[in-house]
């Protein structure tokens, strides 16, 4: 095989994993980025560091990275393109081609995300939930031209490029499993993996449609989203009839599973790194995995809590409250069978171990925040305060990177047969946890102080000024901790080549993927496919010779 | 070829079948997703104050009656006799394509547009959205031309894009 053929145009699960997860990584620094200019601008006490329109682009951009070519890319294609056909002892995906068709579409994608910093009127602007009017109307705001065209083109590649990626996760999880492997012997991160692709096969199909309606707004002249009498530029536009809440109800109806698509997967990775390294199963297998596919269920029903300020009908808005509320009790479930996991146990502090302990008390602090979000009542009041921004970030923020990191510091001996710095990895642990909640908490107390987010400068609002002494503190921790990254950067790419060289099975984990050699050959498996005879937890057996037995041991 | 081998080659195939079976599943799940999104936005706007009726063109039944015999064509095909009946399935599936635009052109040149009628921006997406999964399939019955196997997941693709038009024009004619 060619150079080409064998790192670039590669059609290897593993190879394509790690192309993922390195794109995840080039477009963090643009996320991050983002992240550092709007908190440069918001705790600059004087003047102004961008302009307001500029501001807004900032925002929209960070977000729309962070979910889609960050987490997505990075935790829920990259890792799972690397684990799922390695933990169902597959050579390969269900469809390699395809697969590497996904990744080279998403490609694209990023280079016309990025792009749209560069067009007329700058990036897209409209928050990373593009509501029309302003994202229908293309002379509304500078980034509405050209910037929004070019995020509308951009999304729509990855979409494809992500279903395509669901398919081939479906596909190769339900038929491409070990002989002896059931279902109930895979282990819960692939139940994650398998749910989540479920969930956005689903979803996204709502936010392609409602991005082709915006596309027929923009471009055509319908009105299905925009209403009579929107006066823009000093003139009347001629739509009549539309609604824009309509395409709030189809973006969230994606907008919400896809959390759960980037959460579960990370929850799902806790489980397993807690597994190895408390030599025993997690407590509650099949509650969890029913707890799983009820969460998945009910995730895809709750969506308008994400509108409850629009004026729908209170009995609508209670629905979806009751709904909402319903959701923790199987994410009661899940939260009570991680910690039962850990009590008593003797725990080996590993990083990844460390990371997953951090993800478990993160779900913990959002899933708070979320029930007065969830309820009706309190979220009139919350509803687009930083105790939103607080909420949200400390679950698709953190809990999905700690997550990804728990996943990346655990499996990169697998991926390169060499191991990461325990010392770099515990620098990076020690200041990124802390830090993030700490920045997120925070943002929970700007939020119930009143202080709105999408605000250029707080400060105008002299209801904010007890808000305003958090915002220096913020920002600060917000640049140690994205310094901390560099690190981890630093780390991943140097022990990739220099690391010290790892065993097959470092970690003495009984799951099947950690039986090949390390890093797998092409095909995973050299002469035959495995043989799969018990589950993935089997650590300290009473009366068995082993401390552990893998997946391929046979049974006594 | 030893037993064994056979044996575990056949265990292939029908593993590769079964795989192939569940993506298109897949897909149709997917499909359904986008026209149930469709369908709800329908509903939503057309409680609007300025909904009405356009005439739909015509052709909309000619094209109707010619998908619903590239079904009949492509069964026949499926039920072993492929030799021109693949081919005739393409014949017809580029026909309703074909027709469709022939459609469009007819109301453009009525003065209709998409812009005219939030009911003719209705009717130009989804006949364009529907155009381009039947596109979709016409690209997968050509695969299906080099690689017989293919036939019987290929039908049922495309007669699933056959009750989505029935599902469109019912939608367009009646809601
Ligand atoms: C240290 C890391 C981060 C910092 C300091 C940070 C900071 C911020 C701030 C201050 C805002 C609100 C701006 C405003 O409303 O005016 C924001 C918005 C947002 N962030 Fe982050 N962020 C970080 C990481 C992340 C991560 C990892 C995600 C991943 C999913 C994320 C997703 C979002 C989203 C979706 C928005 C909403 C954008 C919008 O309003 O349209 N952020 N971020």
């Amino acid at each position: 095989m060619g150079f080409v053929r064998k790192y670039i145009f590669s059609t290897d699960h593993k190879v394509i994993g790690i192309q993922y997860i390195v794109t995840a990584i080039i477009m963090a620094f643009a996320g991050g980025g983002l992240a550092g200019l709007i908190r440069l601008q918001l705790s600059n006490p004087d003047g102004a560091i961008v302009s307001p329109e500029t501001y807004l682009s900032l925002v929209t951009m960070h977000g729309t990275i962070m979910v889609f070519f960050v987490v997505s890319l990075g935790l829920v294609s990259g890792l799972g393109n690397f684990l799922i056909p390695l933990h169902v002892g597959a050579r390969d995906m269900a469809y390699p081609l395809l697969n590497m068709l996904s990744y080279w579409t998403v490609v694209p994608a990023c280079i016309l995300m990025l792009l749209s910093f560069l067009a007329e009127g700058g990036a897209a602007a409209a928050g990373w939930t593009m509501y029309p009017p302003l994202s229908a109307v293309a002379d509304s705001v500078p980034g509405s031209g050209m910037g929004t065209t070019l995020w509308l083109l951009s999304m729509a590649l990855f979409i494809v490029s992500f279903t395509m990626g669901s398919l081939n996760f479906v596909a190769t999880i339900l038929n491409m499993r070990a002989p002896g492997l059931s279902m109930m012997r895979l282990p819960i991160v692939l139940w994650t993996y398998f749910i989540s692709s479920i969930l956005g096969l689903l979803s996204f199909p709502a936010l392609t449609a409602a991005a082709i309606m915006l596309l027929f707004d923009r471009h055509l002249g319908t009105s299905f989203f925009l209403p009579a009498g929107m006066v823009f530029a000093d003139h009347v536009l001629p739509n009549q009839g539309g609604t824009p809440l309509l395409f709030q109800h189809l973006f969230w109806f994606l907008g919400h599973p896809e959390v759960y698509v980037l959460v579960l997967p990370a929850i799902g990775v806790a489980f397993d790194v807690v597994a190895t390294f408390t030599r025993r199963p997690p407590l509650g297998y099949r509650t969890t995995v029913y707890s799983l596919l009820l969460i998945a269920f009910l995730s895809m029903i709750v969506w308008a809590h994400h509108m409850f300020v629009t004026g729908m009908d209170p009995r609508v808005g209670k629905y979806f409250s009751v709904a909402t509320v319903l959701i923790t009790a199987p994410f009661g479930v899940l939260g009570v069978n991680l910690l039962l996991s850990l009590w008593k146990a003797r725990m080996r502090f590993t990083v990844p171990m460390m990371f997953a302990l951090g993800l478990i008390s993160a779900i913990g602090a959002g899933g708070l925040g979320g029930l007065y979000l969830g309820t009706q009542t309190s979220d009139v009041y919350f509803h687009e305060t930083y105790f939103v921004v607080g909420h949200f970030h400390l679950m698709i923020g953190t809990v999905t990177l700690l997550g990804t990191f728990a996943a990346l510091y655990y499996w990169f001996p697998k991926m390169f047969g060499r191991h990461m710095s325990t010392a770099l990895g515990k620098i990076h642990f020690w200041v990124t946890y802390p830090g993030m909640v700490a920045i997120f908490i925070m943002m929970h107390y700007q939020g119930l102080g009143g202080m709105l987010r999408r605000s250029y400068d707080p400060s105008v609002y002299d209801y904010n000024t007890p808000n305003l002494v958090l915002r220096l503190p913020i920002t600060v921790i917000a640049f140690v901790v994205l310094a901390a990254q560099l690190v981890f950067v630093w780390n991943f790419f140097k022990s990739s080549i220099w690391g010290e060289k790892a065993p097959a099975n470092p970690w003495d984990s009984a799951s099947i993927e950690w039986q090949a050699a390390s890093p797998p050959p092409h095909g995973n498996w050299g002469e035959a496919i495995p043989a799969v005879h018990r589950w993935p937890y089997d650590y300290r057996l009473p009366g068995a010779s082993e401390e552990y037995l893998p997946q391929t041991t046979e049974r006594a | 070829m030893s037993d064994a081998t056979l044996q575990s080659d056949l265990a292939q195939q029908e593993r590769a079948r079964r795989t192939n079976e569940v993506t298109v599943l897949a897909v149709l799940a997917v499909v359904t997703m986008l026209f149930a999104a469709f369908t709800a936005s329908y509903l939503i706007r057309r409680t609007g104050t300025d909904w009405g009726h356009i005439q739909l063109p015509s052709l909309v039944w000619v094209t109707t009656v010619v998908l619903a015999l590239s079904s009949g064509t492509l069964e026949l095909a499926r039920k072993g006799r492929r030799g021109g009946w693949l081919g005739m399935t393409l014949a017809l599936g580029l026909t309703f394509v074909v027709l469709q635009v022939l459609a469009w052109q007819s109301l453009a040149a009525d003065g209709v547009f998409a812009a005219s009628h939030p009911h003719s921006a209705f009717y130009y997406m989804l006949t364009g959205v529907h155009a381009v999964h039947v596109i979709g399939g016409i690209g997968a019955l050509l695969v299906a031309t080099k690689r017989p196997t293919f036939v019987g997941l290929c039908a049922l693709y495309w007669h699933f894009v056959g009750l989505v038009w029935v599902w469109v024009l019912l939608v367009l004619k009646f809601l």
